[in-house]
């Protein structure tokens, strides 16, 4: 998952010329939670969704095959049981009797009618790239087969069946996974593609009743729920606060509840005033740079591992941030599941005057010198974050004789000017979607399409990604795994910077939050302490 | 008769000009005085000080992250990355400065072009002129720069612009009531009837007789530009980092105040300086220039 809009910044106009001090009272008798949510969504539609903001509020609302329980594990959600074939290819899903908010039952078609939504060319989803060991799916995507094509059947109004092309363990994570979410057949067919406009109808624990854009959105207890009986809450609002600070004091305020980032220079000293309201933990997430392909003087992989080696990471996790953050010369981060990340970076453990001279020796046999020094712009997000990170890069880079400017953007801005390649380096950050390399390492393939922002094409890559998913034992899977990522990390089209920890500021009084590597925090799990 | 007037008049003492009135008012001005000291030294430290300082504005250190004043070799301590804030400081007081000093005089050669062309010629040209300033005085200042700084992307020179565009606007209103005034006096009637052409009566004798209460109006809007560009980075729409202005510094420090308060209060008294300095001699100026008012 992107890590979208990862803090501050979006309207700062708008934050900086009324900022809204007042929340919504919460009504008698009624439990609420007050969210600080960083951004708006750009849609609350499940199959078009893909930041992390967006799976907060949709997240509360819609349920897969699976969902995840307080700790972030996989636990049964519409689906109660479910089978796999011995050869791990057919997977039969037994749905509950559950029902939309509207009273309609959710029925094995509505799951089937989401997926050939989601992997319909004509819905423009970003993320189908993820369900292609699904039979048929890269097909239907690409717009080469029927939707009719997709490997995924209702073999009855409560049975699912999903045909694969490989074995994939992590299935059941992605069954819970927005990708994989339902789409209510008789509303999407009845109102079109603007439904969650006025007909928005879920079947999971919440019902988005009122969307105020720059506002909030307010999401009530979905009372037909089949497990309503054990939602505590009544009332969730989110706040789109993208100013990690400002909505930091106002949880110390009481205003909010909760707010799912802290700046992280501010951590340390949070931990000494206010420790019971600071929860980090490692998460799996990598925050990295990407060099645009089309971009003349970033082709010569010199230059690229110049720019790389030139970072002073160590300076930036230990120095700058200090929330716990570590410096990464790979792209997956350590404790993903099944793996071990490789290291294959010479330099990374040079030190770092030694790293800067072989630069400066790079970037001159590339063509680079003081007479003809490279200009460089980067792209990047301007919450705090990104910004502090990026604004030592580009001290780090002059300082080997790089010229740099940086160009801030508000997040979303970011990631479509990324998307349409609108840029020459990319500042971005990637969250596994599901724990396993391959939720990293999918991401570089040349079939993943926009969010491969580098446009790496590298058919070695692609063929030994294509290996390890046929390949049952996982250790043997591991070593093709390994082998891509340090192909593709000598190639260089990403950089990696450092290690996402996660960051959440909630009040002592609200119980129910779990900790877990995805970050991953249902609402139906927690309560307010009286 | 007319060999004794000629005599007489170089005999006579120097005459005391109006200008030379002024100039003993300002100086009995105590607030003015002091503010011209304060601005004298400001700019004396925005033009030299960041050519003194032992460390550059953009020099990230990476062993004085957060340092506290007067530890590890800074003045006045040092921010999130590790820079010198008294290096930083000096850089945004002379980018606060010049911003405020390069668009106060475009706005100063528009407005005073602008409302002398209106105010002089008069009839319908005046009304054309003036009602235009009225359109552009409608337009929201904030979606006016956002406006231009998305159309032609982000610089420090666009921000000259944007500001000076606005600016002149109450220039110009100024300038044309005055020279409506001053066009019906005798001195010009008299220009008038010697055969000068309109070109010549405005340089030489209006624009030369607008200038008091045209110069009080530059102190003033030159605090008010400064304002404006401090109010711009604090949006983020101002100067590019790592390049600082007093806004952006102050913008900066408000975000780290609790862990870092001197990033808050040396840019601020600055600014603060700076403007009350300007506003002393605004003052100054105007009761010197304008002995009716007091």
């Amino acid at each position: 998952m992107r890590a979208a809009v990862l803090i501050l910044a979006a309207m700062l106009v708008l934050v900086g010329c009324s900022p809204k001090a007042s929340t919504a009272a919460c009504a008698p008798g009624r439990t609420c939670l007050r969210m600080g949510n960083v951004a708006d969504p750009a849609t609350i539609d499940p199959q078009k969704i893909n930041g992390v903001e967006e799976d907060n509020i949709v997240g509360s609302a819609m349920m897969g095959l699976t969902t995840e329980d307080v700790n972030g594990n996989v636990i049964p959600g519409i689906a109660t049981r479910w089978e796999t074939s011995p050869d791990g290819l057919i997977w039969s899903f037994h749905l509950r009797d559950a029902k939309w908010s509207d009273g309609f039952p959710v029925t094995a078609d509505d799951f089937v009618f989401g997926l050939r939504r989601l992997l319909d060319p004509k819905t423009v989803a970003e993320y189908g790239y993820l369900l292609y060991f699904i039979q048929g799916a890269q097909a239907v995507n690409e717009g080469k087969a029927p939707l009719e094509a997709l490997g995924v059947t209702a073999l009855d109004a409560h049975t699912l069946q999903i045909k694969l092309l490989h074995p994939a363990p992590y299935l059941l994570q992605l069954t819970k996974h927005q990708t994989m979410y339902p789409a209510p057949r008789h509303i999407v067919e009845r109102y079109g593609e603007t439904w969650t406009k006025d007909h928005y109808v879920s079947d999971g624990p919440y019902v988005i009743q009122t969307w105020k854009l720059g506002d909030y959105i307010h999401a009530t207890k979905n009372p037909l729920f089949f497990d309503a009986n054990n939602v505590c809450i009544d009332d969730i609002y989110f706040y789109p606060i993208s100013d990690s600070i400002s909505a930091e004091r106002r949880v110390r305020r009481g205003e909010l509840d909760w707010n799912i980032d802290i700046q992280s220079n501010r951590i340390a000293r949070l931990r000494k005033e206010i420790p019971d309201y600071v929860h980090t933990n490692t998460w799996l997430g990598t925050t990295y740079i990407a060099f645009n392909a089309q971009v003349a003087s970033l082709k010569d992989k010199r230059v690229r591992h110049a720019l790389s080696m030139a970072i002073d990471r160590d300076f930036m996790t230990k120095k700058l941030l200090r929330g716990g953050q570590s410096s990464a010369y790979s792209f997956t981060p350590p404790g993903v599941a099944n793996y071990t990340p490789v290291q294959v970076l010479p330099w990374s453990s040079w030190p770092y005057e030694a790293r800067q001279a072989e630069a400066r020796r790079l970037l001159a046999a590339a063509g680079f010198g003081p007479g003809h020094p490279l200009k460089i712009k980067i792209t990047h997000r301007n919450t705090p974050d990104p910004s502090l990170i990026m604004s030592a890069i580009q001290s780090d880079w002059t300082s080997i004789g790089v010229q740099v400017s940086l160009v801030p953007e508000e997040g979303q801005i970011a990631y479509q000017s990324y998307r349409s390649r609108a840029f020459q380096i990319a500042d971005a950050g990637w969250i596994a979607d599901y724990n396993d390399p391959k939720s990293f390492l999918d991401q570089l393939q040349s079939m993943t399409g926009t969010m491969n922002y580098g446009d790496y094409n590298n058919p070695a890559y692609d063929s030994l990604l294509d290996q390890a998913d046929h390949e049952n034992d996982i250790a043997k899977r591991a070593a093709f795994l390994a082998r891509a990522e340090a192909l593709m990390l000598d190639d260089a089209p990403f950089v990696p910077i450092y290690f996402y920890v996660s960051k959440n500021l909630l009040n002592p009084k609200i119980t129910g939050f779990g900790p877990n590597i995805a970050d991953r925090h249902r609402i139906r799990w927690m309560c307010v302490k009286s | 008769m007319s060999r004794t007037a000629i005599l007489l008049v170089a005999a006579a003492p120097r005459g005391r000009s109006l200008w030379d009135d002024a100039r003993g008012r300002l100086l009995a001005n105590r607030a003015a005085v002091a503010g011209l000291i304060v601005l004298a030294l400001l700019f004396l430290a925005a033009v030299f000080g960041p050519a003194l300082t032992p460390w550059r504005f953009d020099a990230v250190n990476k062993n004085d992250v957060w340092a506290a004043p007067l530890t590890q070799g800074h003045l006045l301590g040092a921010d999130s990355l590790g820079r010198d804030l008294l290096a930083r400081t000096l850089m945004g007081l002379s980018v606060s400065l010049a911003v405020g000093v390069v668009a106060t005089f475009v706005s100063l050669v528009v407005g005073i072009a602008w409302g002398t062309t209106a105010g002089y010629v008069g009839g319908r040209v005046d009304e054309a002129m003036m009602r235009i300033v009225d359109v552009l005085f409608a337009l929201p200042f904030v979606f006016f720069v956002i406006l231009l700084m998305v159309a032609f992307g982000s610089s420090i020179v666009l921000m000259f612009l944007a500001i000076g565009a606005v600016e002149w606007l109450t220039m110009a209103r100024i300038v044309r009531g005055q020279t409506r005034a001053l066009k019906s006096r005798e001195f010009v009637e008299a220009a008038r009837a010697a055969g000068l052409t309109a070109h010549q009566i405005v340089l030489r004798h209006i624009v030369p007789n607008l200038l008091g209460p045209v110069v009080v109006y530059v102190t003033l809007t030159i605090p008010g530009v400064i304002l404006a560009e401090s109010f711009l980075s604090f949006l983020g729409l101002g100067v590019r980092p790592p390049m600082a202005s007093l806004g952006s510094l102050i913008a900066n420090g408000a975000q780290d105040m609790e862990l870092a308060p001197w990033l808050l209060i040396a840019p601020a008294l600055i600014m603060a300086a700076t403007l009350m300095s300007f506003n002393f001699i605004g003052d100054g100026l105007r009761d010197a220039l304008d002995p009716k008012d007091r």
